[in-house]
């Protein structure tokens, strides 16, 4: 039979963000959706945690894919140590910001980078000219971007120095995870119609959203700590951008598993379409 | 014997690229159910496989050394 582990993490991906949405539209003070909430929130990035681990299960952990898997990974495990953080914080009606979770968070960008740039390198390495302009041209606008909302917004003259290092971090951590992201872009432009892309476009698309989370969080940061419901909202953009990076990653395991299903069976996939 | 050594390249490079794209699982699987195909079906797979997985465009450096694999040893017969 077909392996089917794709097909079901999309499922659940949606299930999990239904169930995320409607907690955070229900608007309710009650403790139930309180902890529905924040337990959906932590819920994200763990499924995100074990799709990447089952990615670099069926990889082998001897592969080049899966150790740079490995690093994304272990990037989005610290991230995951910062959102239990958070939440604590959350919950126990503490400002969250600046805290220990904040050096997690900050802790997981390396990761993440030597993750998404090893994850790119392989095949031609070098750039056309084409691609070349394109990344300047994509690069100079997200740059303008990051640079304004996450560092230059970021700064407040008024806090401490190690609250304002903290806070411009994430806008640089951002700035860096976005040039790997658009060496992702390449990787998935020069393998498309090839399978391998589709599972890195989601995971490229789940990245995305969280950075564009991580701009909205910049934007509305007061608004969102004085618990502002429409703020609050942010929290769903990112839910939603660890359900994709799960989902990329569990396609991407599945694509692995269904070719080696069709070699063992046919040798190859097609002749047995 | 050049058939043979043909054949033994090609597995080799079989198991080297497939392994680097999709794992030593899948090279595994793959020598496995090719070990006892001729060099022709064995490129054949080889190139449908990786044109699948890694696109046309990616697929092409890749196919210019099984076909090099192939004439080199054609030569030497």
């Amino acid at each position: 039979m077909k392996p089917r582990s794709g097909t079901y993490s999309i499922v659940i991906a949606c299930l999990i963000f239904a169930a995320t949405v409607i907690a955070y539209v229900a608007r309710s003070d009650s403790e139930a959706w309180f902890w529905a909430r924040n337990i959906l929130y932590v819920l994200a990035p763990v499924c995100s945690i074990v799709a990447g681990w089952y990615a670099v299960n069926v990889y082998g952990l001897r592969n080049r894919h899966a150790q740079s898997i490995m690093f994304i990974v272990v990037g989005l495990l610290l991230w995951f140590v910062g959102e239990v953080i958070f939440t604590s914080y959350v919950v126990a009606d503490v400002d969250p910001f600046p805290s220990v979770a904040d050096i997690f968070y900050v802790l997981g960008y390396p990761f993440l980078l030597i993750g998404f740039i090893r994850g790119s390198l392989h095949g031609k390495k070098s750039f056309s000219s084409k691609e070349k302009l394109e990344l300047v041209i994509v690069s100079v606008l997200l740059a303008f971007v990051v640079i304004y909302f996450g560092v230059y917004q970021a700064f407040n003259p008024m806090l401490p120095p190690f609250d304002n290092v903290i806070a411009i971090s994430y806008g640089i951590g951002d700035l860096l995870l976005l040039f790997a992201l658009l060496r992702l872009v390449i990787f998935v432009q020069r393998h498309t119609p090839g399978r391998i892309s589709m599972p890195w476009s989601v995971i490229y698309f789940g990245m995305l959203t969280i950075f564009v989370a991580d701009i909205l969080y910049a934007m509305f940061s007061s608004a969102f700590e004085s618990g502002n419901y429409a703020a609050m909202q942010i929290d769903v953009v990112y839910v939603l951008g660890y359900l994709l990076i799960g989902v990329g990653f569990v396609q991407l395991g599945a694509l692995l598993k269904e070719m080696q299903h069709f070699i063992r069976k046919n040798g190859s996939r097609s002749k047995s379409v | 014997m050049p058939k043979e050594s043909q054949k033994e390249r090609l597995i080799d490079y079989a198991r080297k690229t497939i392994g680097e794209h999709m794992g030593e699982r899948t090279a595994d699987l793959y020598v496995q159910y090719y070990k006892n195909k001729s060099p022709i079906e064995i490129r054949a797979g080889l190139i449908e496989l990786l044109e699948e997985f890694l696109g046309r465009q990616q697929a092409k450096h890749y196919i210019k050394e099984i076909k090099r694999i192939a004439f080199v040893n054609r030569t030497n017969q």
